[in-house]
């Protein structure tokens, strides 16, 4: 018996006061205790390793992760569609369905949550919306620290990224032929054929994991934090 | 029938669910499921975390948008709203906001099944009891996992809920009451520390046996977010089986991690105070949430001096608004590690004269904060019940208080490594005064899930599976007998106790009946007084003791009250009953009226209205 009901795992209430570190640590280390890898690959997990120049743009990707979260079935469907050899054909007589007219804030609902969780926890878009010139970098250093702990907090619970490359920034790297090009951003003096002989200057990120939760479509996507009115 | 065993750890501030499937034939080791408890986090939003926050908050009707309450097996929820999104927005509306559900239940000073939470609340707030707030969360938790297990209902598996070593029997039964009106059926209470043992024995496996032997004796210390509980579980042999006992539990202490955050936040508030820079409640709470953070970071690292505390403003100019403040190694040893847990020897008391400041509510918080000082006195007051007692695993002999040699730890402040080093240096200090060797701490216990998980591999280990720990009752019970003494105008009749049920009393069995006679009128409420003792071990079954009200070694609970029914005719009847206490297969204790040369026999409820 699995998650049913695709509630995907996060142990987080506790961690209030934990390091983000200490905090991704435990939750692995609780992915690994509870939840045999075997149990949810394909559920819970979309991998954006795929190469495919007809995959999803990134927000539809983050949707699908949302939904693949919440809805088993989906989950199911969604791998076949992100594989296209095992895609089902269509059957020729079904129409189609008229796409539903939906608004830019719909559209980007989960874009949009980012946003939110990002001001609720870490207060980034009051930090970026003021005007740093008329402080000194002390107090910009104090602000930046509920910012840092806030928003890393976010990016740790609903995002994994890894390094794309994992030698040690300044190594020298080989880049051998049929290299994925949007992983790998070549510079400087690029000539002839791979494989290619470089310095690694940033190792990159890849968002392994994404673990949006289910926001309720009877709210209103645009309210990134409400007003607040001390009665 | 039952698939699975469930431990549910209804706690003071976070609650978690463990299960656990009946059908394995051997234990679960490292890989102990935990359940992922669906919760609003935000409005509209619910995600899934293994702790649930035990905090109810009754909303206005137009305080929030329709639906965003919305559970996944409750789309209509809209009057409350249980875990991370109540205790978040609760902080900022206290007024709405049910906290430490658990210590009201304990509380006999209140009336606990009334309506009186939240204490304080204005009177729009359709207030909720104690029994109520519990049964909401055991409610959020059975929904959480009948929506995960449709298959495998949660009133029908094996329950095991925990309570606090400490709990009398009228906080058992009300905790027993209120999984019944959350319709669980098959429940059984299980002990708290006893769990954390169970967990950390399922947890070494076989190497269990390594870390325990025969002749040792091991002290549960568990400090949870809002109650101290000590108990002492001794490890003996007999035809070549280990066994376990639970020899001792510790008074009811309420006092816990959330104080200490708290007295952290209250040290540097008031520095700030001093400087003119007041924080409303808002940026207090964000306060103690960044003196939590700076506190983890010094107990993880003993180099750090100091901590930076940012307390941001609630408008949005976040650079602007922002206070800042320190937090100092030395504040934090003096507030934290001096003022929790300070050195002191094995013969002092808890101190009582004065209040530590932090009594925000009407519970009856621990008057002092120094946990090792009620260990000290745990531990003393036990050895002086222990050398009397007539069965003792223990040896106490030339002891000045119970020596333990092994320490397990249990609860989230233990998280912090200096905090256990310092309740390991302080008994090891009185050990060796003593002339004692020294205790080792049973090392590996997870210190925030373990009570479920322990109370789950409790439910598949009495089924004949594992060690069980045996133990009984934890307290000996007296009701209260007035003497008959000639009326004098003013002075009431003395009272004096009689024994009804002795310490020790396993589950499933009765006491005998006491020769004590009473006339109870049919129809007519009686109330008895009602004492307990965790120190007098020997008390028989109908052993009278003088003046209860005077005596150190009784605690006076709520009363207790016969309901017998009046039947048809039979009112203003006088019928001659004896007691007699039984313990049930569930945990709890059930008093019973036994009439005198009849077949009639009452139950007799423990009042859990307030004791006068």
């Amino acid at each position: 018996m699995g998650m049913a009901g695709g509630w995907v795992n996060a142990k987080t209430s506790r961690v209030a006061g934990s390091t983000a570190d200490d905090f991704a640590r435990t939750w692995r280390k609780q992915l690994r205790l509870f939840f045999p890898t075997a149990r949810f690959q394909g559920l819970h997990f979309l991998f954006f390793m795929q190469n495919s120049s007809t995959s999803p743009s990134f927000f539809t990707r983050l949707k699908l992760a949302g939904r693949v979260l919440t809805d088993v079935s989906f989950a199911g469907r969604i791998s076949q569609l992100l594989s296209p050899a095992v895609a089902p054909a269509a059957p020729a007589a079904t129409p189609v369905a008229k796409p539903v007219e939906r608004s830019p804030a719909e559209e980007h609902a989960s874009g949009l949550a980012v946003l939110a969780m990002l001001q609720r926890e870490g207060r980034l878009i009051d930090f970026l919306k003021e005007d740093v010139a008329a402080f000194s970098d002390a107090e910009i250093g104090a602000a930046a620290r509920v910012v840092h702990a806030g928003s890393r907090k976010v990016l740790s619970q609903y995002f994994t990224l890894a390094p794309i490359m994992t030698e040690a920034e300044g190594a020298a790297v080989t880049i051998k032929p049929g290299f994925d090009a949007q992983q790998i951003c070549l510079t400087g003096n690029i000539a002839g054929q791979p494989p290619f002989r470089g310095e690694l200057k940033h190792h990159g990120w890849i968002a392994t994991e994404v673990r949006l939760p289910a926001v309720s479509a009877s709210m209103d996507a645009r309210v990134v934090a409400p007003a607040e009115v001390q009665l | 029938m039952a698939r699975f065993s469930i431990g549910i750890d209804l706690g003071t501030t976070n609650s978690a669910v463990s299960y656990f499937d009946l059908g394995r034939d051997n234990a679960r080791g490292g890989e102990q499921l935990m359940l992922a408890i669906p919760q609003v986090t935000s409005l509209g939003t619910v995600e899934p975390k293994f702790l649930l926050p035990s905090f109810l908050y009754l909303p206005n009707a137009q305080e929030f948008p329709a639906g965003s309450l919305a559970l996944p097996w409750d789309s209509a929820r809209n009057e409350s709203v249980v875990g991370e999104f109540a205790r978040a927005h609760g902080s900022k509306v206290p007024t709405r906001l049910v906290a430490s559900a658990k210590s009201w239940l304990g509380h006999s000073g209140v009336d606990r099944q009334s309506a009186i939470l939240p204490w304080q609340a204005p009177s729009d707030v359709k207030r909720v009891s104690p029994v109520e707030a519990s049964r909401l969360y055991l409610e959020h938790l059975r929904g959480a996992w009948d929506h995960q297990f449709p298959d495998a209902p949660f009133a029908a598996q094996e329950i095991v809920l925990t309570v606090p070593a400490s709990f009398d029997a009228g906080a058992r039964e009300l905790t027993l009451a209120a999984a019944q009106q959350a319709g669980l059926a098959n429940i059984t209470l299980l002990e708290e520390p006893q769990a954390a043992f169970y967990a950390w024995t399922e947890q070494m496996g076989e190497r269990f046996r390594q870390h325990v032997r025969p002749g040792d004796l091991i002290l549960v210390v568990d400090v949870g977010g809002g109650t101290s509980d000590f108990s002492l579980i001794a490890v003996t042999e007999k035809d070549g089986e280990v066994q376990l006992t639970r020899v001792a539990v510790g008074d009811h202490i309420l006092l816990g991690g959330d104080n200490m955050d708290l007295a952290l936040a209250y040290s540097v508030s008031q520095r700030l105070a001093a400087d003119g820079r007041k924080l409303d409640a808002w940026q207090f709470t964000a306060l103690t949430h960044a003196c939590r953070q700076g506190k983890e970071m010094m107990f993880a690292d003993v180099r750090v001096k100091s901590a930076p505390l940012v307390i941001p403003g609630r408008g949005t100019s976040l650079i602007g608004g922002t206070v800042r403040a320190e937090l100092s190694r030395e504040e934090l040893t003096r507030v934290l590690t001096d003022g929790f847990f300070p050195q002191c020897a094995a013969s002092d008391l808890p101190q009582t004269n004065r209040r530590t400041g932090l009594a925000q509510m009407a519970l009856p918080y621990a008057q002092d904060p120094g946990v090792t000082r009620h260990l000290a006195s745990f531990l003393t007051r036990q050895a002086n019940a222990l050398a009397t007692a007539h069965d003792t695993p223990v040896d106490i002999a030339g002891k000045a208080f119970v020596h333990p040699t092994a320490v397990l730890f249990n609860g989230g402040v233990f998280k912090a490594g200096v905090l256990k080093d310092r309740v390991l240096e302080v008994i090891n200090q009185w050990l060796a005064a003593d002339g004692g060797q020294p205790a080792k701490e049973l090392a590996g216990a997870e210190l925030d899930l373990a009570v479920a998980r322990g109370a789950a591999y409790y439910g598949w280990a009495r089924q004949g599976h594992g060690l069980r720990i045996r133990g009984g009752t934890a307290r000996a019970y007296y009701v209260g007998v007035e003497t008959a003494v000639p009326a004098v105008p003013g002075m009431e009749p003395p009272v004096r106790a009689l024994c009804v049920a002795p310490f020790g009393m396993e589950e499933g069995t009765q006491a005998d009946v006491p020769p004590q006679e009473f006339g109870l009128v049919v129809g007519e409420p009686t109330r008895f007084r009602f004492f307990s003792s965790s120190v007098r071990r020997d008390d028989t079954v109908g052993i009278m003791i003088d003046d209860p009200t005077d005596n150190a070694d009784l605690e006076e609970l709520a009363p207790i009250e016969s309901a017998l029914p009046a039947q048809a005719g039979a009112e203003g009847r006088l019928v001659p009953v004896n007691l007699q206490a039984a313990v049930t297969e569930l945990g709890t204790l059930e008093l019973r009226c036994i009439e005198k040369g009849g077949a009639g026999q009452w139950k007799l409820e423990l009042n859990v209205r307030m004791k006068e």
